[in-house]
């Protein structure tokens, strides 16, 4: 348990139509490892990350995120495990009409004071720590551009700014190059990789390219119909777990 | 006529093959025939209905176009010998409940905006702290809708007494009934995603509305409260005449004093001044989306 970081057992979500979408999953994730998690639409990739920082209301099981019980968390408490798990999603979700940098900052506003954060209050190292992290994804020239006015790529390395402002010890994406061209998912992939190495952070990554997760990861693990069916290096994963995963 | 005719080419296609009956594509072209029905059964209902209510009420109004050709001539008579020429020497004296009307307008939106705001974050489904919370400022903001400005007037001419004050509180209130609506609408149009990504970083309920929300609602909200400057120019000539200050007041005090020249002086400046804030308004409107 020395460099653990989240461990996640017998966890269960069933929504309310019935759709049982997690079948009782275990995980333990350690620090520093790029994890991608691979399978079909509808395996339940997305609602497993959605748990984690309970976008989604687990049903049942733990998640413990640095011995900190995720599902028991409330209000404040709830708020201050988010802050620690940046997070990417398959359509940006960027404040569209806000500026690049201001969409950076949001990932500093779980440390700030309600109102403060609420009028956009942001201190001045907040500030240039945001245009530092731009300078690292390499869009400090789209810093006052409006978030809209970036290319779809140009947007997902927003999104990574963004979850890197939180100073987190996890980021996860969801599907964070499925609406992206082959040249710009290399990019964000490469981007993500780069930050998360440099800062020891984990990662943990809905794919459904296998291609991509087998480039870029260095555990993978494979979801189907709510459970894992795989969990092993890249190099373990052979053609015939693959077919067996898709199908 | 037209179930012969589907009939008919029913019975073409089984001449030409005799398995036809069973077959998919046969199943779905009967499907898709009954849904035609259906549709032509729904529309003669809608219709037939519409057309039963029309007369029901044409009948009910004493409707006759025949008195609309006859009285057409005592208007004509009215407007040519009692309303023109507009007596301009009055405009001068008109300026003061002009401005009046303008400043009552404003504070009115000024009021509103500030009332329907609070209450639409409350309850859009999007904002809302609480479902509950929801349904209460939803149907509050429903029941003021439901409330005609000119009745909410007769009530605060009543207790707050004649002017513009009263006036503007009239409107200000009235106007939640729209602007609420409109805003609650647009909140809700808004898109989760943006929301959900600032959860995901651990923001506050306040944190999420004032940079998560805001920032979509704000061409809808400049578009609505812009809108509600115009009602409120039109509503308040109707208040004004029922003491509520303004060029409403003074247009109603010369309609009871025959001084039907003077009156159509205060119509005209208030055919202006709409035409005039639209203008404004608009132009606006365009500055800021």
């Amino acid at each position: 348990m020395s460099d653990g970081i989240l461990k996640i057992s017998k966890l269960t979500k069933v929504y309310s139509d019935g759709t049982a979408a997690l079948n009782g999953v275990d995980l333990d994730f350690k620090k520093g490892e790029f994890v991608s998690i691979i399978g079909p639409s509808g395996a339940g990739k997305s609602t497993f990350i959605r748990c984690i920082n309970r976008l989604v209301e687990p049903s049942g099981g733990e998640i413990l995120f640095e011995d900190k019980d995720v599902i028991k968390a409330r209000g404040q408490e709830l708020r201050n495990i988010r802050r620690q798990i940046g997070m990417i999603f398959q359509g940006h979700n960027l404040v569209k009409r806000s500026e690049t940098v201001k969409n950076v900052l949001h990932g500093n506003l779980g440390y700030m004071g309600s109102l403060k954060g609420g009028l956009g209050l942001f201190s001045k190292d907040v500030i240039e720590n945001a245009i530092g992290i731009l300078e690292r994804v390499g869009l400090q020239e789209q810093a006052f551009k409006r978030a809209d006015e970036l290319s779809g790529g140009q947007q997902q390395r927003v999104g990574i700014a963004r979850a890197m402002a939180q100073n987190p010890s996890i980021i996860m994406a969801d599907e964070p190059i499925a609406s992206l061209d082959p040249k710009s998912s290399e990019t964000v992939m490469q981007y993500l990789k780069k930050v998360c190495d440099e800062d020891g952070i984990t990662a943990l990554v809905n794919l459904h390219q296998v291609d991509f997760a087998k480039a870029f990861s260095d555990r993978i693990v494979g979801v189907r119909k709510g459970k894992i069916v795989f969990d092993g290096k890249p190099s373990d994963l052979n053609e015939d777990t693959i077919h067996y995963i898709y199908n | 006529m037209k179930n012969t005719l589907s009939l008919n080419t029913g019975t073409i296609e089984g001449k030409l093959n005799p398995n036809n009956e069973f077959s998919l594509s046969h199943k779905l072209y009967r499907k898709y025939k009954r849904n035609q029905k259906s549709k032509i059964y729904h529309l003669s209902t809608i219709w037939g209905f519409t057309i039963f209510v029309s007369l029901w009420s044409w009948f009910g109004t004493n409707f006759n176009m025949a008195s609309i050709f006859v009285s057409l001539g005592g208007m004509m008579e009215f407007i040519m010998i009692d309303l023109l020429p507009p007596n301009f020497a009055a405009a001068p004296r008109m300026m003061k409940p002009m401005l009046d009307t303008i400043y009552m307008s404003i504070v009115g939106v000024f009021i509103s905006i500030f009332l329907s705001v609070i209450f639409a974050i409350l309850a859009s489904k999007t904002t809302t702290p609480n479902p509950l919370v929801a349904k209460f400022f939803k149907n509050l903001i429903s029941l003021i809708r439901s409330l005609p400005s000119i009745i909410l007037g007769i009530f605060l001419v009543a207790t707050f007494g004649l002017g513009t004050f009263t006036g503007a509180l009239a409107l200000g209130i009235s106007g939640v009934g729209m602007l609420g609506k409109a805003y609650v609408e647009s909140l809700e149009e808004i898109d989760r995603g943006q929301i959900e990504a600032l959860q995901s970083v651990g923001a506050s309920w306040f944190q999420i509305i004032g940079q998560g929300v805001l920032p979509q609602f704000k061409p809808s909200f400049i578009a609505w409260s812009l809108y509600q400057v115009d009602l409120n120019i039109r509503d308040s000539a109707i208040l004004g005449m029922i003491g509520a200050g303004g060029l409403g007041l003074t247009l109603m005090g010369h309609v009871r004093l025959f001084q039907y020249q003077r009156a159509s002086t205060a119509i005209i400046l208030i055919f202006i001044l709409i035409i005039v804030v639209e203008y404004i308004t608009a132009k606006i409107r365009e500055r800021l989306i």
